[in-house]
């Protein structure tokens, strides 16, 4: 395939998959909760927010991090769990301010109902992370117009690596459009307007592929 | 590519395949062991007779090795299977004596296998202490505990986590069931083989021939739960669910069927429980079934309407995530791995009680188009999930991650 940019080099397409880790951390109530939320890795609590997306589940989750759906689905707190859904880890800075604002909703919702009630067992909090494991994927893409035809192809570990994992990195698909200096800037900030926190990671692709070809229809060739 | 993978690539995508490949190149060669204590019956021994070829497919030198005993030794480790789900055992001196000695002896036996192999998987309690009892290992040794072990009895578990800590890592379904252990658990559920007896596509011809043979009638609803004769699977809650619905659908037929694994000394007993529930109704079909009857199973999932696994404790239900595969919505008891594999309300329902499944029996059957979309979903929540080609994934990617040490990130090659 002709680069776009000789002097860009091409971006290889990965793939990925995680394998999960038992941290051996449990909570049977928000005290519990919040009180390992002190101290648990940062990895975990990017698992629960990110890697989940990764993890067998249900296509349509009501909420979009692990606090949210436990607090609704095992506390039984539906206000709780709202305040945690809406805490949105794009908004964050990094895995410390997100550990802050859980601990905060935690204390604000105990301060509320001065009681924390127990979960039935087996359904504890379990704090979780994950390692990666990276495929290659033989896709290499040097134009970026080819991704109109291999984004709905891509599989969802392809989708996790490249809009995920790799966020602001060199890897990441809107990093790599930057490259081209002004070139696709539209198509970056069409790319930037999705949040992939609402997003399970069949519902990115397919979004981002109608960005990409609603872009590309109206570009000459 | 060989045959072999190439079936898997059309059943379960190229892609599993590839990364498949890619994990096993740096294996190509090794030696690999999965040490157990049976070789038929039971959901390790399936998922071994499949997974032990496919990684030899994939150039892994795989053999599996069962440990043997006597008497002693399978009361002991079945009392041991009780206590990790939770029953308040007490096993004696003398079983405990017969389950080191049963090692020691398999220890002598399978030493030069196991000391000279890369990667060694052990499953379950049954063959633990073998670390021990292999000084000169020079491979990676994982224990992987396929039971429900969310709240084990603590003498039982203290006994035998003597054994497991000394392990490089472990491997559990669920993170409820993980322990305190000394080193990194992993968290993988097992999983069905798409290409097996047990679950491949079968002729219609094959399909009709099992209302003849088990004498069902095809014309009336048929409910199934196949499991050993295990209490913790409780046949006597499906009888009692099945009563429950016959009630209102009196033309609801029920088929138990089981088998025993040469590890169960308890399944006779239950079995004559069930027998003397279900009476004389002459549509309750209490099949005992030979270890082999892999097809006659997947023929009866086939015909039935409703699969259950109405488990009081459960690892992981294999016959769930087969059932699913044929497009089967699973009514499965609210427990365990099943939590897992069954999306409540969406691939089957969930259920505390004989009551609670009665009721789904009946939810399901006065409403067919519901059956038939939470069939469609449960196959593919399986196809994305719990295919054998995922499960390898894992283990082979866990064993990297040993060798590499890598902080996180595991590349394969």
């Amino acid at each position: 395939m002709t680069s776009k940019n000789e002097n860009i080099q091409a971006i290889k397409i990965k793939d990925c998959a995680i394998l999960n880790i038992a941290t051996g951390m449990r909570a049977k109530n928000l005290i519990e909760l919040r009180d390992l939320l002190l101290t648990i890795h940062p990895e975990s609590i990017y698992y629960h927010f990110w890697a989940k997306k990764l993890r067998p589940g249900f296509e349509e989750p009501e909420y979009y991090n692990d606090f949210a759906t436990w607090a609704a689905n095992n506390l039984h707190d539906n206000k709780l769990a709202e305040r945690l859904g809406l805490i949105n880890p794009g908004m964050f800075s990094n895995i410390e301010e997100i550990r802050s604002k859980l601990i905060d909703v935690a204390n604000l919702s105990l301060e509320e109902s001065k009681s924390a009630i127990n979960t039935k067992e087996g359904e504890q909090f379990q704090f979780t992370r994950s390692d990666i494991v990276l495929f290659d994927s033989n896709c290499m893409i040097s134009n970026p117009e080819e991704l109109t035809e291999i984004f709905p192809t891509l599989s969802l570990g392809s989708i996790y690596f490249h809009f995920i994992y790799t966020k602001n990195k060199s890897e990441d698909i809107s990093s790599w459009l930057s490259l081209f200096g002004d070139e696709y800037k539209g198509l970056i900030q069409q790319i930037s307007k999705l949040d992939p926190y609402f997003f399970t990671l069949s519902e990115i692709r397919i979004k981002v592929s109608q960005i990409f070809k609603d872009y590309f229809k109206g570009v000459p060739k | 590519m060989s045959d072999l993978l190439e079936a898997y690539a059309r059943v379960a995508g190229q892609d599993a395949v590839d990364q498949l490949q890619q994990l096993s190149a740096p294996m190509k060669g090794a030696k690999f062991v999965h040490v157990n204590s049976t070789r038929v019956g039971g959901g390790v021994a399936e998922i071994l007779m499949k997974m032990v070829p496919l990684m030899n497919e994939l150039g892994i030198d795989t053999s599996w090795e069962v440990i043997t005993g006597e008497d002693k030794f399978y009361q002991c480790t079945k009392s041991m299977h009780n206590a990790l789900q939770g029953d308040q055992v007490h096993i004696s001196e003398d079983l405990l004596k017969a389950y080191e000695e049963t090692n020691s002896r398999n220890a002598d036996l399978l030493r030069p296998a196991l000391e000279n192999a890369d990667y060694v998987i052990i499953h379950d309690p049954q063959p633990a202490p073998l670390l021990k009892l292999c000084p000169n290992r020079k491979g990676k040794w994982v224990w992987r505990c396929h039971i429900d072990a969310s709240n084990p009895h603590p003498p039982v578990w203290n006994y035998l986590s003597g054994y497991v800590q000394d392990y490089d890592a472990s491997f559990f379904s669920l993170a409820d069931f993980a322990q305190q252990l000394p080193h990194t658990q992993y968290l993988i559920p097992p999983s069905i083989d798409p290409l097996s007896d047990k679950n491949m596509e079968l002729s219609q011809a094959e399909i009709d021939s099992t209302y003849e043979e088990f004498n069902l009638d095809p014309k009336r609803p048929i409910m199934l739960q196949v499991s050993r004769y295990d209490r913790f699977k409780d046949p006597l809650g499906v009888i009692e669910a099945y009563k429950l619905t016959k009630q209102s659908i009196p033309e609801i037929q029920l088929v138990l069927a089981g088998g025993g694994a040469t590890d169960d000394p308890e399944g006779e007993e239950v079995l004559k429980e069930v027998r003397g529930s279900a009476g004389k109704d002459t549509d309750i079909h209490i099949l005992l079934l030979p270890s082999d009857a892999h097809k006659t199973i997947n023929a009866l999932q086939r015909v039935s309407d409703i699969v259950l696994q109405k488990s009081l404790k459960e690892g992981f239900g294999l016959t769930v995530t087969e059932a699913m595969w044929k497009g089967k919505p699973v009514i499965g008891g609210n427990t365990g791995g099943i939590r897992l594999q069954i999306i409540n309300h969406h691939t089957g329902f969930l259920v505390d009680s004989p009551q609670g499944a009665a009721l789904r029996i009946q939810q399901l059957l006065q409403d067919p188009e519901k059956l038939r979309e939470m069939g469609i979903q449960a196959k593919e929540y399986v196809r994305e999930n719990f295919l054998n080609t995922r499960h390898l994934r894992e283990i082979l990617s866990l064993f990297t991650a040993l060798d590499n040490k890598s902080k996180n990130i595991i590349k394969p090659s």
